[in-house]
């Protein structure tokens, strides 16, 4: 008991220690209130604020970011200009910089540049958690494994303390890089990003012109309204989740969901323009709005794996990064240990003694090209008919979700009726550079290798081509893993949003929903794991402010209760394959938040039920708003629920220790839901000072 | 030193007689109607010019009401009186009242009908006591004359705590630091503007039947916009608020900076605080609900001391607390009625309203909590729009300056003095530019 308090005080110590280092970041320089002055005839208004968060992981007792974040709004208005009714040039200015991703000691080492311990999904790499990458396919082989890279005298021994591993003491456990390192892995969201540039915010889903995080034209002419620049644009109606509102990529891997969407929705160069037509035939408060979406395309943010809020998403786009950085080179070894000429590992060489000589892994992110067939559109109608407001809209553009799909497989090429036809053998997986061994494989197309197997007699891709089912193929083991690229499609969504105030409940009702055609969707009994089908999202929201006079007598509680479910309308799953969603996905949630001392106090909580996945995401803050300049602001989070869940790990079946298909890793935590985050339980508090 | 102690003693005795009265003849919504009989038959000893001193404070005692009595006077208070002013609306109010008047039926539950513009109801008919005169009193308030409606440029919301001090806020090294003289202590100050925009009912729409032509504006009372610049955590917001010209709820919207987007919201938010203020969207102008939703009864005429014509183009407050405005008080002839609710949810158990006779424009209001001790004290402080230091818009109005409200059982209260006040004649294609639901999206 006594270390336990020793070791409570000690986390403790490091939270406000954390908090100090922020919170003095917060005086440097002078702030001044909001300030309006004249400018060129205009007037010109700055506000923003400065604030300090610090984020403690309950779950595994370490600091996961202290953040320092500046936000300065400016904003220069004519009025009554030439044509213009009014005129703003707006900016919003974001820098932003995490104290604990930089100095790795205060997160424990868990998270930031020189991390070296695990974050909240894994454990520290050893020979024992995870052989095939600490040893490759046996320590007496002198080829394949990260250690080798050690032994051979690549590495520094410390350089394998800069991996986690997932899905520990499964079958199937999976390597994550901690620190930031360079992956090889072309044009790789958030894979790639500099430490400095992670410690300041600057990943990739920060866009182009960071710290300008919003930079617009505003302009009212009669009836129009047009908006160019760098923006948001919110089309939805529903808390928590995106239908409509899928002009802007979210980055979910700053802190999942629990920031608002305003912080971290990724804003766009758009150009948009509204007509209010006011009133129209029967319906009133009209209005039409196009939107051109001309920036280069950005997909949701999922993180760079050594953030300490990294999705596990985007922990695994880091596993098969690095299984194509360290597993996918040809392998070499030291000078030492040469067996034969060209054997030598030479610097620069692209070869490392961990290196199995066949493509694995994640090699590239498909970023579609930035032109103007690539562009994205849409159009949306807002309406009110009597009581009901409405919103009709049409989007074309790139769903934002990436597909992990395979370009190429490795399959055995030994025999007749084992893989496919020695004949088309073209690379090998090399076991060993000193007693020669190498496996003859064919590097093919997954569909075209499927094929040929059946050609050959293979059994199981003579049943996957009769059944429509790859994994009859890829569950006998006989391919070695392949490559895969993370690819983006462009779909046309229709969405209807609808509010209403009933007058006798009191209750403010809100329906969204969205048709999106030929979504692509993950489903490893395809070949390359990619297909598509129809997507409904529907939800229901009910609000109602209600008095509880005896939690508040002075104020309402506002209660808000949703119902969300995504509808796959092609879906085909089984036990542990195809699809790595459900059917439908129900979640439901509650919030409430009231207001106390003259809403100086603010406490607020929500919960959220995932059913297909039986998890649950509860959270309770508390702001405290000192004065017109300094506030408070504190709470917890907590992720629970759920199961470990398993799904197929395709063409990857000869990698599992077990030779079974079904593993943890890849898509088990996919279909984990939220509970894959379920370690994830934190203690935040932040201070700010708006001006 | 003795003359002193006098004062003292008399200050002391004064406040400890006001503060028993207070109790004893003010908490209730009995004790207000005690003193509003009292108020009947109360002799006027004061005359134009005079200033009543804290020495004096019985000399006026009978024309304040109960509640806001204890904020008016304190030692070092000056009331200045002046001569009794004509406040008539509009000609173009007064024809149209004098064509239609008595046109409009109300069914037992008050909703009107067959009102056209002016003033609905002829005062004269009222009775004392009557139920239907209670709606009538409150639809001729309703239907006040205010041109095309209140536009202001920047209403600041100013939480206040009694006693203290407010010198190290903020706000005293701004350009209104000349409103606030007294007391009190600032512990948070919002800022925005505000427009409320009529659509029907418009005296000087003769020719579209007292509508404006646009059918955007159809079945529309009026439509209301509220918004805050600042602070920073809640500039941006706005809500729009739609009456309809008939008796169905109220349609509202609000714009939430951290969402990005319009919300829906309930009608019943407009029974909350609004903000964390001591007020609620319904207390506005006092009274700012749907007429039907409530019972109301006449009480009667009273005479009141209120700041009907400011000598100042905005409110200067002055006092222990900050909260007394510091202005030219005229003796006016009002009406008294009272507001009660039909829900238990509703925060308050009844409402006194008292609006100046000659142009319906409020100046107080006292409400009670369901314990039926006094909660809210409001004070409303008006210009003449005729007046020469008036800057806006706006025909023999009686304008909008501040509406503060102390809340007794809590020692605090929330001022809201204006700036840029004006009764504009607007362009429809103006308006619906800010009061389309859809323009709250162009918010940030």
């Amino acid at each position: 008991m006594g270390v336990v308090m020793e070791n409570t005080k000690c986390d403790i110590s490091k939270v406000w220690l954390g908090l100090v280092a922020a919170v003095g970041a917060c005086f440097v320089g002078t702030l001044q209130a909001e300030v309006e002055t004249s400018l060129f005839g205009g007037e010109l208004t700055t506000t923003g604020f400065v604030r300090s968060e610090t984020r403690y992981n309950m779950d595994n007792s370490y600091i996961t970011g202290s953040i320092v974040r500046g936000q300065v709004e400016m904003d220069l208005t004519f009025e009554d200009r030439g044509i213009f009714d009014k005129l703003s040039f707006v900016t919003v200015i974001r820098p932003e910089f995490d104290v604990g991703y930089w100095e790795s000691g205060l997160t424990d080492h868990r998270v930031g540049r020189d991390a070296s311990n695990p974050n909240y999904l894994g454990t520290d790499f050893t020979g024992a958690n995870d052989p095939i990458g600490y040893n490759g396919f046996g320590a007496g082989l002198l080829t394949g494994g990260l250690a080798k890279n050690v032994s051979n005298g690549i590495w520094t021994p410390q350089q394998l303390s800069e991996f986690e591993v997932i899905a520990g003491g499964t079958a199937f456990p999976l390597l994550v890089p901690t620190g930031g390192q360079n992956m090889d892995c072309q044009n790789c969201n958030n894979v790639d990003n500099s430490q400095r540039g992670i410690a300041w915010g600057n990943t990739d889903s920060a866009g182009k012109l960071y710290p300008f995080r919003e930079l617009y034209v505003d302009a009212i002419i009669d009836d129009w309204w047009v908006r160019v620049g760098k923006q948001q644009i919110v089309w939805g109606k529903t808390d928590f989740f995106r239908m409509q509102d899928i002009i802007n990529p979210v980055d979910f891997g700053y802190h999942f969901f629990f920031d608002s969407f305003e912080d971290i929705r990724i804003p766009q160069w758009i150009a948009r323009a509204q007509y209010k037509f006011g009133s129209l035939g029967f319906i009133n408060d009209a209005a039409l709005e196009f939107v051109w979406n001309f920036d280069r395309f950005q997909g949701v943010g999922l993180g760079n794996p050594s953030q300490g809020w990294a999705h596990p998403f985007g922990q695994m786009i880091g596993t098969f990064a690095s299984f194509n950085t360290y597993f996918s080179p040809e392998p070499c070894v030291s000078a030492a240990n040469n067996n034969g000429p060209g054997q030598t590992c030479v610097s620069g060489d692209g070869r490392l003694p961990s290196g199995f000589g066949v493509p694995v892994g994640l090699s590239e992110e498909q970023i579609p090209s930035h032109k103007l067939e690539n562009t994205e559109v849409g159009l949306r109608f807002e309406f009110r008919l009597g009581d009901v407001r409405g919103a009709l809209s049409y989007y074309y553009g790139w769903a934002d979700t990436p597909l992990f799909g395979f370009t190429s497989v490795n399959v055995l090429a030994v025999a007749p009726g084992i893989g496919v036809d020695p004949g088309l053998a073209n690379d090998a997986l090399v076991g060993d550079l000193t007693i020669p061994f190498t496996v003859p494989v064919a590097v093919m197309d997954p569909q075209q290798a499927i094929a040929a197997a059946a050609a050959n007699n293979d059994p199981g891709a003579i049943a996957a081509l009769a059944q429509d089912n790859a994994r009859l193929f890829y569950e006998q083991g006989t391919t070695f893993g392949g490559q895969v690229n993370m690819f983006y499609e462009q779909v046309h969504t229709v969405g209807l949003s609808l509010d209403y105030f009933e007058p006798v409940s009191g209750i403010v009702f809100r329906i969204e929903s969205s048709y999106t055609l030929d979504e692509p969707v993950q489903n490893t009994r395809q070949a390359n794991w990619m297909d598509e089908s129809d997507v409904i999202r529907f939800s229901l929201g009910m609000d109602r402010p209600t008095f509880i006079p005896f939690l508040n007598a002075n104020r309402t509680f506002f209660l808000s209760a949703q119902i969300f479910d995504t509808y796959y309308l092609d879906h085909e799953q089984g036990s542990n394959d195809g699809y790595i969603v459900g059917e439908h996905n129900f979640i439901y949630t509650l919030f409430a938040q009231t207001q106390y001392m003259r809403d100086q106090l603010i406490p607020n909580g929500f919960i959220v039920w995932e059913e297909e996945s039986d998890s649950w995401v509860s959270g309770i803050t508390a702001e405290y708003l000192i004065n017109n300049n300094w506030s408070v602001k504190a709470g917890t989070y907590s992720v629970w629920g759920g199961d470990r869940v398993k799904h197929d790990v395709g063409p990857f079946t000869s990698f599992t220790l077990d030779g079974n298909f079904a593993q943890n890793s890849v898509f088990g935590y996919a279909r984990e839901g939220i509970g894959a985050l379920r370690d994830t339980d934190e203690v935040f508090v932040s201070i700010r000072y708006q001006f | 030193m003795n003359k002193r102690v006098s004062v003292i003693c008399r200050a002391v005795s004064v406040g400890l007689l006001t503060g028993f009265m207070g109790q004893a003849l003010a908490q209730s919504p009995e004790d207000f109607v005690k003193w509003f009989e009292a108020n009947q038959s109360a002799e006027v000893t004061f005359k134009e010019g005079d200033t009543i001193t804290f020495d004096d404070v019985e000399k006026i005692r009978a024309f304040v009401p109960p509640g806001y009595q204890d904020e008016m006077f304190f030692p070092g208070m000056e009331v200045k009186v002046r001569g009794q002013s004509d406040l008539t609306p509009a000609a173009i109010y007064q024809e149209v009242t004098e064509r239609y008047q008595g046109q409009a039926t109300l069914d037992d539950d008050g909703v009107i009908s067959n009102y056209k513009a002016g003033q609905p109801f002829d005062p004269a008919s009222f009775v004392a006591g009557d139920r239907m005169s209670g709606f009538k009193a409150a639809w001729n308030f309703n239907y006040r004359w205010q041109n095309h409606g209140l536009d202001i440029g920047n209403v600041l919301w100013v939480w206040v705590r009694k006693g203290d001090s407010h010198a190290d806020h903020e706000i005293m090294s701004s350009q209104y630091a000349d409103m606030f003289q007294g007391g009190g202590k600032f512990e948070r100050v919002l800022q925005g503007p505000y427009q409320r925009a009529y659509l029907s009912h418009r005296a000087d729409q003769v020719d579209t039947d007292f509508k404006e032509a646009d059918r955007w504006g159809e079945n529309t009372e009026f439509r209301e916009l509220t918004a805050f610049t600042s602070p920073f955590d809640i500039g941006g917001t706005a809500f729009i608020i739609l009456r309809h010209d008939e008796n169905v709820a109220d349609d509202a919207w609000a714009y939430v900076p951290s969402l990005r987007r319009v919300r829906r919201i309930s009608a019943e938010v407009k029974t909350d605080s609004l903000l964390g203020t001591d007020h609620t969207l319904e207390d506005f102008y006092c009274y700012a609900g749907r007429i039907p939703t409530y019972d109301w009864k006449y009480l009667g005429k009273a005479r009141l001391l209120a700041v009907a014509r400011s000598r100042n183009l905005d409110t200067v407050y002055y006092g222990p607390s900050g909260w007394t405005p510091k202005d030219d008080w005229e003796l006016r002839e009002v009406d008294v009625y009272q507001m009660i609710p039909k829900s238990k949810s509703h925060p308050y158990s009844t409402k006194f309203i008292m609006s100046d006779s000659q142009n319906a424009a409020p100046y107080y209001c006292n409400a009670y909590d369901h314990g039926n001790e006094l909660w809210k004290v409001w004070q409303l402080s008006a210009t003449w729009t005729n007046d020469e230091h008036f800057e806006g818009e706006g025909d023999s109005l009686s304008a909008f300056q501040s509406i503060n409200v102390i809340d007794k059982q809590n020692d605090r209260g929330t001022l809201v003095p204006t700036t840029e006040v004006s009764y504009p004649t607007n362009k429809i294609s103006k308006v619906k530019r800010s009061h389309d639901v859809n323009a709250l999206t162009e918010g940030r």
